[in-house]
């Protein structure tokens, strides 16, 4: 019994280490193929006409979406990525360590956006999420509670098209001088002599 | 103490770090157009841009959030000054150095540093700018518009 009560007054000292070091370590890396224009904020872009609907692939519904994200979700204009992200004791990415395939799926099928905004945390459903899998699942402890990166973005011009022309090439200048004629006509364009009559 | 009450206390520790892991939520903007460009266009890549800034959270990431242009005030100002359109192949990494591993860990959370540092190239792009209002700057858009054609000598 004093055993069990050593081992259970020793596990909170454990637990506070396990879970400051779960806390932190962890490296969230995204990547954002494709440029972002900033000569301007493209808000005089005209609105898209209906988007191609997502990549199902990168799409996830009901129960994988909450556990996952959401991925890549259109409505209307709006272009949303949701991921989450998972480590165990905050080294070791598992489940869905990156978000660049939705991103690439975003470009794909809205092609020009505007109004990105980056954000990253840990939700207060991802944590209430981890406490109740710890409760139930004691090893869920070592697993960090999911760090949800999301893209928010608003489509703009034509969809997947380049939305803006690239600069026309110059017209080409007619020369000033014009190319050097003859000094001495053909003889051959010349009309026939008259005939002398006696 | 009876076992149930050390598996409440227990439960209950678990609970409060579990909290106290707290939101770290920030926002931050990239203002601009975000496209990919066509196969054909000649993107130059005139340097790199590489920023990298440690917010300082208190209660577990609860407090404060980290101001919106995080990324973006020093990305425009380097973009602006290499004479740039605009970035491309952009990377934006958020992690827990050691010493913000160590910071917090002492403190048990209530200060938790978190690093967050955005690499991209900066580029000059040879489209047009698409319309909107004006990011890099009045006397750099200026000088854009007084500047001869590219590939003029």
């Amino acid at each position: 019994m004093a055993t069990r009560r050593a081992l259970a007054l020793a596990f909170a000292p454990v637990a506070v280490t396990v879970v400051a070091l779960a806390s932190g370590c962890f490296h969230h890396q995204a990547y954002l193929p494709g440029v972002i224009d900033m000569r301007t904020d493209g808000s005089g872009l005209p609105a898209p006409g209906k988007l191609a609907p997502s990549d199902p692939r990168q799409t996830r519904n009901q129960l994988e979406g909450v556990a996952l994200g959401q991925g890549l979700t259109i409505a209307g204009s709006d272009v949303t990525v949701d991921d989450r992200h998972f480590w165990v004791v905050g080294l070791i990415p598992i489940f869905n360590d990156s978000a660049t395939p939705e991103l690439e799926a975003a470009l794909a099928t809205a092609g020009t956006m505007t109004r990105l905004e980056i954000v990253e945390e840990v939700d207060a459903l991802s944590v209430v999420g981890s406490m109740i899998a710890r409760f139930f699942l004691p090893i869920s402890a070592w697993v960090t509670p999911p760090w949800t990166f999301k893209l928010y973005a608003r489509a703009a011009g034509s969809g997947p098209a380049p939305a803006f022309a690239p600069l026309p090439a110059p017209e080409p200048v007619a020369p000033l001088l014009a190319p050097p004629q003859p000094a001495v006509p053909d003889i051959s364009d010349l009309p026939p002599p008259l005939e002398v009559q006696p | 103490m009876t076992d149930h009450g050390v598996r409440a206390g227990s439960l209950a520790v678990l609970i409060a770090l579990a909290a106290s892991s707290g939101c770290y939520s920030m926002h931050a903007n990239l203002p601009g157009t975000w496209r990919r460009p066509a196969p054909s266009e000649d993107v130059q890549v005139l340097g790199r841009v590489d920023v990298t800034t440690t917010h300082l959270w208190f209660l577990g990431g609860l407090v404060p959030p980290p101001s919106a242009d995080i990324y973006s005030a020093a990305v425009l100002a380097k973009v602006a000054a290499a004479g740039g359109d605009g970035i491309a192949n952009v990377v934006i990494d958020t992690r827990f150095e050691a010493m913000d591993v160590v910071l917090s860990a002492f403190t048990l959370g209530i200060v938790a540093p978190r690093t967050y540092r955005i690499r991209a190239d900066i580029v000059r792009l040879p489209t047009a700018a698409p319309p909107g209002r004006a990011l890099l700057g009045r006397g750099r858009a200026l000088a854009a518009s007084i500047a001869p054609p590219r590939g003029a000598p």
